[in-house]
């Protein structure tokens, strides 16, 4: 079997929104990369959610068979502040779950991604709806909260205590960061940081400086907001060894293959994918890395976005760390 | 995100009703997130022109999905604003903008459920024709 490749269409937002791709031109860019998963927010793509037409139905898998691809994962989102003057209760979200997770089964997905925001009692409730519509839950783990903490120990109680046939975690990426992103300290530097607080403070964090010590230190140096929102960004940066998932193989449902930017020459300088495929394959993983580029939102107010390309390089450079 | 897309170019221009009356402008916008949503997460308007500033309950808020004065909005959870779509929000203001270039700025926050998310825009925009809103029109568009 192995580890699969696929693509999160999320990862052509900006051409989406911008009306340059549309949902066939999506699909159709995941095949041309010879990956197969096709991961979808239809929130983004699908202008008929949550109630889908079998005429949109027809087209979806049309689409699948005419490209080859697969539905892979549905990124729900649990919108527990659906309106502005109280949080939804438990059995409110319990419903959003099924309308989801029906969603999902209409659109052939395995698996749908809940927010690291989903409680746990929602999840538990929502676990026979999960064996009804013969979908997974996968909860998303997404810096900065992390698998080896006190957030996620209700997560695994309950996966001790129900079993991960229907519930289990889908790893980002950014969970495995060797440092803060560059290419988000030279946008905070465009927004107004500037760009000698903001090396001194990346540089502090990698030499493991407390924040504190660095945020009175920055006093002296009259930082503005900016720069402390760097402070918080870069201090958000988490490193977790790829090692942990070890202990969470048997419920690891899918993985975002989260990235800000690969190089021309096929190198992502700030994410441990190296380690992250070696664990992987270690352990028999043989479900997708989901490409989930990110670096859009961060470059697009200064520079042209080409999606297309960044998941190009991308994939190359899983492929040769899946044929290694 | 896509702080510089928020604003749309077009659509920007005083809006007349059935007896001659101009009782405010029009402008369209895009969302400032990477997905659609429910209009009741549309929590905040915020757009200064012309030395005012406007907020929700002088600004009407219409999609595909439905028409509604910002305030009434608040309870709308099954209609929704797409990703890909244009709003066009019309600020009622008695006698409507001058026919000159205007700098407009908007600020707008969506409530996630992880948060908020907030986008910024300006630009000057050229006011268009006038949109006359004839007896058949409903809905105040």
């Amino acid at each position: 079997m192995g580890i699969k490749r696929g693509v999160s269409l999320y990862s052509y937002q900006q051409e989406y929104f911008l009306h340059q791709m549309d949902l066939e031109a999506c699909i159709k860019a995941v095949a041309d990369l010879g990956a197969t998963g096709v991961e979808i927010i239809p929130e983004q793509m699908v202008n008929e959610y949550p109630r889908l037409s079998d005429g949109f139905l027809e087209k979806w898998f049309g689409w699948m068979k005419q490209y080859g691809t697969v539905p892979t994962c549905m990124d729900a989102f649990s919108e527990s502040l659906l309106y502005k003057n109280r949080v939804l209760s438990e059995s409110e979200l319990v419903d959003l779950m099924e309308r989801d997770l029906k969603v999902a089964a209409q659109l052939g997905c395995f698996v749908i991604r809940t927010l690291c925001t989903t409680p746990t009692g929602v999840i538990e409730k929502s676990l026979p709806l999960a064996e009804k519509y013969g979908v997974k839950i996968g909860l998303e783990i997404h810096a900065p909260l992390d698998l080896d903490s006190d957030w996620f120990k209700p997560y695994q109680d309950l996966i001790d205590r129900k079993g991960c046939a229907w519930f289990g975690i889908i790893p980002d990426m950014g969970i495995f960061e060797k440092f803060p992103s560059p290419l988000q300290q030279a946008r905070a530097v465009r927004n107004g940081a500037s760009q000698k607080v903001t090396d001194f403070i990346t540089q502090a964090y990698i030499a493991g400086e407390g924040q504190d010590k660095v945020a009175a230190e920055m006093a002296k140096q009259n930082a503005n907001q900016h720069d402390y929102a760097w402070l918080h960004r870069a201090y958000r940066t988490l490193y977790t060894s790829p090692e942990v998932l070890r202990k969470h193989k048997d419920y690891i449902f899918h993985v975002h293959a989260k990235f800000y930017d690969v190089s021309p020459d096929y190198q992502d300088e700030c994410l441990d994918y190296e380690n992250v495929v070696r664990v992987l394959r270690e352990i028999g993983y043989d479900g997708y890395l989901s490409s989930e580029y990110e670096g859009n939102r961060t470059i697009e107010d200064a520079f042209p976005v080409d999606s297309v390309e960044q998941v190009r390089r991308q994939h190359e450079m899983m492929k040769r760390l899946l044929d290694a | 995100m896509f702080d510089q897309h928020l604003i749309c170019r077009d659509g920007f221009r005083n809006v007349v009703t059935e007896t001659g009356n101009t009782e405010g402008f029009e402008m369209r916008i895009r969302i400032p997130y990477y997905r659609g949503v429910p209009l009741s997460v549309v929590d905040t308007l915020t757009v200064k022109v012309a030395g005012k500033t406007y907020t929700n309950p002088h600004i009407r808020f219409t999609v595909a999905g439905g028409s509604y004065m910002m305030s009434e909005m608040e309870t709308v959870g099954d209609r929704r604003w797409n990703f890909d779509e244009a709003a066009i929000l019309k600020i009622y203001t008695p006698g409507g903008l001058l026919y000159i270039d205007h700098l407009v700025e908007l600020d707008i926050a969506i409530r996630a459920p992880y948060g908020i998310f907030h986008g910024s825009d300006k630009k000057v925009l050229v006011l268009e024709p006038d949109k006359h809103l004839c007896v058949s029109s409903k809905g105040g568009v």
